[in-house]
């Protein structure tokens, strides 16, 4: 015979509902002194980049690939895209990117903020994936 | 969902009764009497209508339950075999095919089709005369409705005993898994090795302090006379103890030498245990290994399968194009990758197309060159060590290799009057853009070119070549790495980096004799001959790392007879991996072929030595913005304030203008120097250099001239404004501003210097 008791679930609190989540839609940060701001929608996640393979004869914008959980995702350096100065850092961080199954990460010096708004550049990041993808 | 996943089975099942089938129906039409093979016809037809009744798939199962009607009315003899009667046969596989790839889209059948194939039957069978039974039965299929789910049981459950059905993704993920296994045994054995080194190095250092600990102690005996007779051997501690003669020293050395014995003991039983560990890594290896083998086999097609696929497209190809083809196979039995299979089909659809429209002659024209009528196409399949090779041959004209060249001269691709090799000009014949048609026809042509065929070829590792005689035909030659996950890499370095290559392009690894290398010609001695050469740092923009005396080189066999040697700084070895794709954004790179994870998680990019050696490299992809930078018009901003700087670049970016900043006079100065700038916005108070100098040291260089320079300051009084005009300034804006008045400004003076 089972006998309905109280969980001890059942009174504990969920920690979700002890803070309310700002609406965060966009994920901001700056490269080259420039600010950007992406859709949160298309975030996977922030990684330490400690190291960048190079790919020879790739453009230049292209800093190489980086390893990422058993694959390879893509480096975009925008300071050389967009060309504004860069700034040489003792610790570097990627934006990782998803679009359609398909990586891409962005290198930054700082860790990128996560707001209500979007600040500066607005990068659309399927359009990004389209205009600057190595065809 | 249970009915989507029966479906699936069936469409598996599906395609194997229809290629029996269609092989079948062909056959019947080269022997019409040759009747043994119809029992198994019929066998298809009966099941895959059972099998679509299972499904509810109500019109596949009528059309093929009057293909089985009527088949079983020519085994029975009643239904001769005539021409039309194979038309039609081969018109309802038409049709149930067209049915399975609706059902495959997540279509519903069209049932209209099945009345279409029985309007066809009716006619066939009303101008047969002995056929009438056949319309009887076949007009009845209600007769037999319930027929079709007994025998189909019984069949499947024999079948089921040995047998099972698993998706392919089942099995493309078991072997991903098998991938990741063969990544994590290399990376142990990586460890194990660091852990034997590190083993020798304690078992070195204990032999250090054992000496030491001898040295020392027979030192200090020595310095006590009495003791000489004793501690030769320290092991005499028990007689020197006797005779009292013991000291802290010795009791010390003697612990020492305990300790010692310990370490030495767990060193032992440690390196058993690494013995042992490295005996189950091996074991782990052999295992996986004939683990992958047999995934691989199990996701293995028959070549047979892939080419009886073209059996139709010949005889129709053939048929429009008023061409008599023979089609024969070989080596149907030899299996290759299911993925290799299914991107196979198009590549040799395309050149069987060409063979069929360029390549055989009209019979008329055959006769009069002494060749049989009928002219011969084939696909041979056989396994060659790693790899599998398929030859596509036919023995038509052979191809034009002077309309090649001036199509290559027209082209571009050749200079006139340039002179080529044979080999070159059909290498040429798979450059991009490249077809010998002069016009566009039906069956060939379609905007695929043998660059395609190439480009899809190389993706999978694999190498196309060709050779041709005038006259006698042609052949194709495909050549593939037997499976593609796993790859055997021989690992190089060159410039400081790791590189890799699929071990299935090499042909060997060598060393260059300083003296007959020539870096002028880009030809080095192998054996008698001597072949091309390609230093791997000049190709990739690399400075070359230190090498030895005798560089290795790496040599492709890229195409039969034409081999290039690749020069790397050394070679590091050679081993299985996993290669994993570059993914779309960079799948433009064309001479990578994906990137090893190695055992430490370290990426190597992996070349692809066909794209890398034969395409000009002077592709390098442009940027793509560059279209994009042409069309905008620059604009500097020079302010101290950071917050300005900002707030100016976004609304001016916006506004589809591209900038760039500075903090003051003297930065300015190096933008305007290094960029095209089309309008400069500045402050006036700026440490370093201040606005009036600015404007100054632009006008005495001439660039305020062409490029105009508005003032955006908060000093608003007449005096600035004149003194800044006097200095060549076209505008004057006083902080704040306005966005609009500012996009404004911009605007007009960049109107007003468009206009000069």
């Amino acid at each position: 015979m089972v006998e309905e008791t109280d969980t001890p679930e059942g009174n504990r609190e969920t920690p979700e509902e002890e803070y309310a989540t700002p609406d965060l839609k966009a994920c901001t940060f700056s490269v080259g002194e420039r600010v950007y701001s992406v859709d949160m929608e298309y975030l996977r996640g922030v990684a330490e980049l400690t190291e960048v393979v190079p790919l020879p004869l790739s453009p230049s914008y292209v800093e190489g690939i980086a390893p990422l959980r058993g694959s390879a995702v893509p480096v975009v350096n925008l300071a050389v895209l967009k060309e504004t100065p860069e700034e040489k850092a003792s610790e570097r961080w990627l934006i990782v990117l998803e679009v359609e199954r398909e990586f891409l990460g962005i290198a930054v010096n700082e860790m990128p903020d996560l707001s209500e708004d979007y600040k500066g550049e607005f990068i659309d990041v399927p359009e990004f994936f389209e205009a600057y993808r190595v065809r | 969902m249970a009915e989507k996943g029966l479906r699936d089975f069936f469409l598996a099942e599906a395609e194997e009764h229809l290629v029996v089938l269609e092989k079948g129906f062909l056959e019947l039409e080269r022997n019409p009497y040759e009747l043994a093979g119809i029992q198994e016809l019929f066998r298809a037809a009966h099941t895959l209508k059972g099998s679509a009744a299972l499904v509810k798939l109500d019109t596949i199962n009528r059309v093929a339950h009057n293909l089985e009607d009527v088949l079983e009315s020519i085994r029975d003899g009643k239904t001769p075999v005539t021409k039309p009667v194979v038309d039609w046969l081969l018109h309802t596989l038409d049709a149930i095919k067209l049915l399975v790839s609706e059902i495959t889209r997540g279509e519903p059948e069209t049932s209209e089709i099945a009345d279409e194939v029985e309007k066809g039957l009716k006619e066939i069978l009303s101008t047969e005369e002995g056929a009438k039974a056949a319309v009887a039965e076949a007009e009845s299929p209600a007769k037999e409705k319930k027929m079709p789910l007994p025998p189909r049981k019984r069949e499947e459950a024999d079948v089921l005993s040995s047998y099972v059905r698993v998706h392919v993704d089942n099995i493309e993920r078991m072997m991903n898994l098998v991938g990741e296994l063969t990544v994590l045994k290399n990376s142990l054995m990586t460890e194990t090795r660091d852990i034997l080194d590190l083993k020798d190095e304690i078992e070195y250092a204990g032999g250090r302090l054992m000496r030491e600990i001898s040295d020392f102690s027979s030192r200090y005996s020595y310095s006590i006379p009495d003791k000489i007779t004793y501690v030769d051997s320290l092991l005499e501690d028990f007689r020197e103890l006797e005779f009292d003669r013991y000291d802290e020293l010795n009791l010390f050395t003697h612990k020492l030498h305990e300790i010692m014995d310990d370490i030495t003991e767990a060193l032992k039983d440690s390196a058993e245990f690494l013995a042992r560990l490295t005996e189950h890594i091996r074991t782990i290896d052999r295992i996986n290994t004939e683990m992958r083998d047999l995934i691989s086999r199990s996701r293995m097609v028959e070549a047979g399968r892939l080419f009886h696929r073209f059996t139709r497209t010949i005889r129709d190809l053939a048929h429009r194009s008023g061409k008599k083809v023979r089609f024969t196979v070989s080596g149907t039995d030899t299996r290759i990758d299911r993925v290799i299979f299914e991107r196979l089909f198009e590549p040799l659809l395309h050149i069987i197309r060409n063979a069929i429209s360029h390549g055989i002659e009209s019979p008329e024209e055959r006769l009069s060159r002494g060749k049989p009528r009928e002219g011969r196409i084939s696909l041979a399949a056989k396994r060659e060590g790693n790899s599998v090779v398929i030859d596509v041959k036919d023995d038509g004209r052979g191809i034009d290799l002077k309309a090649v060249y001036r199509k290559a001269v027209r082209r571009g691709l050749l200079k006139k009057d340039e002179r080529v090799g044979k080999g070159r000009l059909l290498g040429i014949l798979f450059s991009p853009g490249f077809s010998t048609l002069e016009e566009t026809d039906m069956t060939s042509g379609r905007g695929v070119g043998l660059d395609v065929v190439r480009e899809i070829i190389t993706e999978m590792n694999g190498r196309i070549s060709v050779a041709t005689s005038e006259g006698k035909g042609t052949i194709f030659r495909i050549r593939l790495p037997l499976t593609f996950i796993i790859v055997n890499i021989v690992r190089f370095s060159a410039g400081g980096m790791e590189f890799a290559v699929p071990s299935s392009l090499v042909q060997e690894l060598m060393e260059v004799e300083p003296e007959e290398y020539d870096p002028e010609a880009g030809t080095v001695a192998l054996r008698d001959t001597r072949i091309e050469a390609k230093d791997i740092c000049s190709l990739l923009g690399l400075s070359p790392g230190e090498r030895g005396e005798k560089p290795p080189a790496i040599v492709f066999n890229l195409m039969p007879g034409k081999q290039v040697a690749l020069l790397v700084d050394a070679i590091a070895g050679q081993e299985e991996t996993v290669i994993k794709p570059l993914g779309r954004f960079l799948e433009g790179l064309k001479h990578y072929s994906g990137v090893s994870i190695s055992a430490g998680g370290k990426l190597m990019p992996v070349l692809n030595p066909v794209a890398l050696l034969e395409q000009p490299l002077d592709a390098v992809p442009p940027r793509p913005e560059a279209k994009e930078v042409e069309l905008k018009r620059t604009v500097l901003i020079v302010d101290d304030s950071l917050s300005i700087r900002k707030f100016v670049s976004m609304i001016l970016e916006q506004g589809g203008y591209r900038v760039f900043t500075a903090s003051n006079g003297m930065e300015a100065l190096t933008v305007v120097d290094e960029h095209p700038v089309d309008l400069i916005i500045t402050d006036l108070e700026m440490p370093v250099m201040h606005g009036y100098e600015l404007l100054r040291e632009l006008q005495r260089k001439g660039v305020s001239e062409t490029v105009p320079v508005v003032i955006l300051t908060s000093r608003g009084s007449e005096k600035h404004k004149e003194k800044a005009a006097s200095l060549g300034a076209r505008k004057y804006l006083v902080k704040p501003f306005e966005e609009e008045s500012l996009i404004e400004t911009v605007r007009e003076c960049l109107e007003s210097t468009q206009l000069t």
